[in-house]
């Protein structure tokens, strides 16, 4: 069976990932990722009213193997006098920055452990739903390098510099409580409530607006509101 | 004005006005933290505005109740006691290299747009990959 599948129920996409060693980030998981997003993208244009991410097991992704990550990047050539990046990186980017564009709501269900590259995939999502327990940071600094897959551009938008700028530098981990304080997260839930909120979520929108991406915060912002009234 | 400089950080203390700042040296710092004490004002707009805006590092006001008429020029707020100990907790456990490539991201996205900090990002992560792999991280 394949670490990550894409499965289509009811017009809502969900891509599973059950990779080994809590959905480590290998190179192997990065192919069969580009390999998903390719098929998700070919699905923009048609009948799909969201896109959930979530780790099959306990943990969303504790990120990517490091060492191979580190040796990988040291073999690709980038021209530091002209800027010019990888073509490898730029195809590896886009499987991730793209997620922000596509013409429906694609929400990250985040449990346990959500790391490093592992975070990037929902920091890419246009929401977050974090289940209690959730561990959430950006621990690359400690590691000699940076989040260079949108971490440090998402975390700003979300949290604004202060924080995104605190939780890079110090790669410290936070609970779930304090991600959706600071804006990392739309929504807080009790544990194994987060993929029914997700469903909520997306025919809340469905039956409510016409998704725009790049009004996604405005409209998350309409969700809530409408969770406070009736609670 | 006091000054104090440190590898990643100046800061400034014992001034009444911000228009002060426009003639500091700030050396070069990761993060230039200024101290409030109450009694700080603002001064020329235009100038620093451009001043703030053009900063090639991240600007803190160290204030316990920071005054709006000078918070908008400042990147983060941050309690005015232990801001030694503040900086100590961004900056250790990195090389120079690596806390200067990390703040030009952030002061990328000052200005810049979404798709500039991504593209800054990654720059910065193939230099830090290359720093590394020649051996002089600590990571």
């Amino acid at each position: 069976m394949a670490d990550i599948t894409l499965t289509e129920e009811n017009h809502i996409l969900t891509v599973a990932m059950h990779a080994p060693k809590n959905n480590l980030m290998t190179g192997l998981f990065h192919e069969e990722f580009e390999e998903v997003m390719e098929q998700i993208s070919r699905k923009a244009g048609t009948e799909i009213h969201g896109l959930i991410f979530c780790g099959n097991g306990r943990h969303f992704s504790v990120g990517a193997d490091v060492a191979a990550l580190a040796e990988r990047a040291g073999t690709e050539i980038y021209d530091d006098a002209s800027g010019t990046l990888p073509e490898s990186h730029k195809i590896q980017k886009r499987h991730f920055t793209f997620l922000r564009d596509l013409p429906f709501p694609v929400i990250s269900v985040v449990t346990g452990f959500c790391i490093g590259s592992g975070s990037e995939i929902a920091l890419n999502c246009h929401y977050r739903i974090t289940e209690k327990g959730a561990r959430i940071g950006q621990p690359e600094s400690t590691f000699g390098i940076l989040p260079g897959l949108g971490g440090i551009a998402r975390t700003i938008e979300l949290c604004g510099m202060q924080k995104a700028y605190e939780l890079v530098m110090t790669g410290r981990l936070i609970p779930a409580e304090e991600a959706f304080q600071i804006g990392w997260a739309d929504i807080l839930t009790e544990k194994k409530q987060g993929l029914q909120e997700a469903f909520a979520l997306i025919q809340f929108l469905h039956k409510n607006i016409r998704f725009q991406p790049e009004c996604y915060r405005e409209y998350i912002r309409l969700y809530q509101e409408k969770q406070e009234a009736v609670s | 004005m006091k000054i104090a400089y440190s590898e990643f950080v100046t800061e400034i203390s014992e001034i009444t006005a911000l228009e002060e700042l426009l003639s500091v040296k700030t050396g070069s710092p990761c993060l230039l933290i200024v101290q409030d004490d109450g009694q700080l004002t603002a001064g020329n707009p235009e100038a620093l505005h451009e001043f703030f805006a053009a900063a090639p590092f991240l600007t803190a006001l160290a204030s316990e109740n920071p005054d709006p008429e000078t918070t908008g020029f400042f990147d983060m707020i941050i309690p005015p006691q232990d801001t030694q100990a503040y900086a100590a907790a961004l900056f250790r456990d990195k090389t120079p290299m690596q806390n200067r490539e990390i703040t030009a991201c952030f002061v990328t996205a000052r200005s810049g747009t979404a798709e500039d900090v991504l593209t800054s990002e990654s720059r910065a992560f193939y230099r830090l990959v290359a720093e590394k792999n020649r051996g002089d991280s600590l990571g």
